[in-house]
């Protein structure tokens, strides 16, 4: 029996008397109590008897350890004097509920700690829309830098070639 | 402002008398101490008397008185348990170091009322919501579909808690009962 399976449960078996043993096929970890298991647990020899909690009766010795037991004698008289008194028909009153709180947590502090924490935020915010702005500018006058020296080793370079043909044709455009 | 009577006197005493060795017992089982287990037992009478002295007390039938005051008194013997904040464990290993006498000199029929009180102190060392289980389901003889309906629980977690508590019980009853007989 699959011990996980819980369809088949002895568990949801209503209990009577005698109490039959169920952890073997109960799905109660029958692996584990298998009768080698519990003889290498349980002691032998002469202290054979200490090894009956290990057997089929441990169900029963539960139902037995866990047998009601009596109340203190005049338990009953106690009741029926307490509740034959007035206050017995009025709930207990609860104790007050001390509230202990660290002084931050007071509600004005509270209040200002978060207004002070709204502005940060917003400061927060505020600088870094700055920065990320003065970022892109900066960006933009080094491409615009850069493009404009791109363009004027162009045009020195195509005035060069200019001069120099027109040289090789005769003529002169240095004055 | 509502107004209050007081139920029968001789019918609240035959409740009483009725419940009061299972009520005591639940609390007993549950919070592992005596003194306390009576202050239970007794808090959940009185407020039994309470509720039974209300306008509309809906406890009409036996069952129904028996349900809710298991249910009263498994939920104050948790409280007090919590208010107490004492780690059940320890309180096993207490139980198991002042043990008196062992079973080596134990005669066998001794020995096996040693054994019973053996599994009613490790109980006590259960975690609390595997001990509930245990005992509403041995003592009070309760299917799981009770147990879980007294807890507001769901199946499932009550046939979990039954079966890791008896695993555990039966494993710490081993242990503890190999180094009593070594």
């Amino acid at each position: 029996m699959n011990p996980l399976d819980l369809s088949h449960d002895p568990l949801d078996e209503p209990r009577s008397e005698p109490v039959e043993p169920r952890f073997e096929g109960a799905g109660l970890q029958p692996r584990r109590y298998v009768p080698g298991k519990t003889r290498a647990l349980a002691p032998e020899g002469p202290d054979a008897d200490a090894a009956q909690i290990f057997s089929h009766e441990f169900d029963g010795q539960l139902t037995q350890a866990l047998r009601p037991v009596d109340p203190p004698p005049g338990f009953a008289a106690k009741i029926m004097e307490l509740a034959a008194s007035p206050a017995a028909s009025q709930a207990p009153r609860k104790p007050k509920l001390l509230v202990l709180r660290p002084r931050w947590q007071t509600p004005a502090l509270r209040l200002w700690a978060t207004g002070a924490l709204a502005a940060a935020l917003v400061a927060c915010l505020f600088t870094g829309e700055q920065l990320h702005r003065r970022h892109q500018q900066e960006l933009a006058d080094q491409q615009f830098l850069t493009a404009v020296r791109i363009t004027d080793h162009a045009l020195a370079v195509s005035t060069a070639q200019t001069r120099a043909q027109l040289l090789r044709a005769g003529i002169n455009l240095s004055n | 402002m509502a107004t209050h009577s007081h139920p029968d006197p001789q019918h609240f005493r035959t409740l009483v008398e009725t419940h009061q060795r299972m009520v005591f017992s639940l609390a007993l089982r549950v919070t592992g101490e005596y003194g306390t287990a009576e202050e239970v037992a007794q808090d959940a009478f009185l407020e039994l008397h309470r509720t039974l002295s209300g306008p509309e007390s809906k406890l009409t039938s036996a069952d129904h008185i028996r349900f809710w005051l298991r249910r009263v008194t498994v939920h104050r013997a948790t409280d007090a348990l919590r208010r107490r904040r004492v780690r059940p464990e320890a309180l096993a290993e207490e139980w198991l170091d002042d043990q008196p006498g062992s079973p080596e000199a134990d005669p066998s029929p001794e020995l096996n009322a040693a054994v019973l009180r053996l599994l009613e102190e490790l109980l006590r060392s259960l975690p609390e919501a595997l001990r509930v289980a245990i005992v509403l389901r041995y003592q009070e003889e309760m299917s799981p579909d009770e147990i879980a309906t007294l807890l507001g629980q769901p199946v499932n977690t009550v046939k979990s808690n039954l079966q890791r508590g008896l695993q555990l019980l039966r494993k710490k009853a081993a242990i503890t009962l190999k180094e009593y007989v070594r």
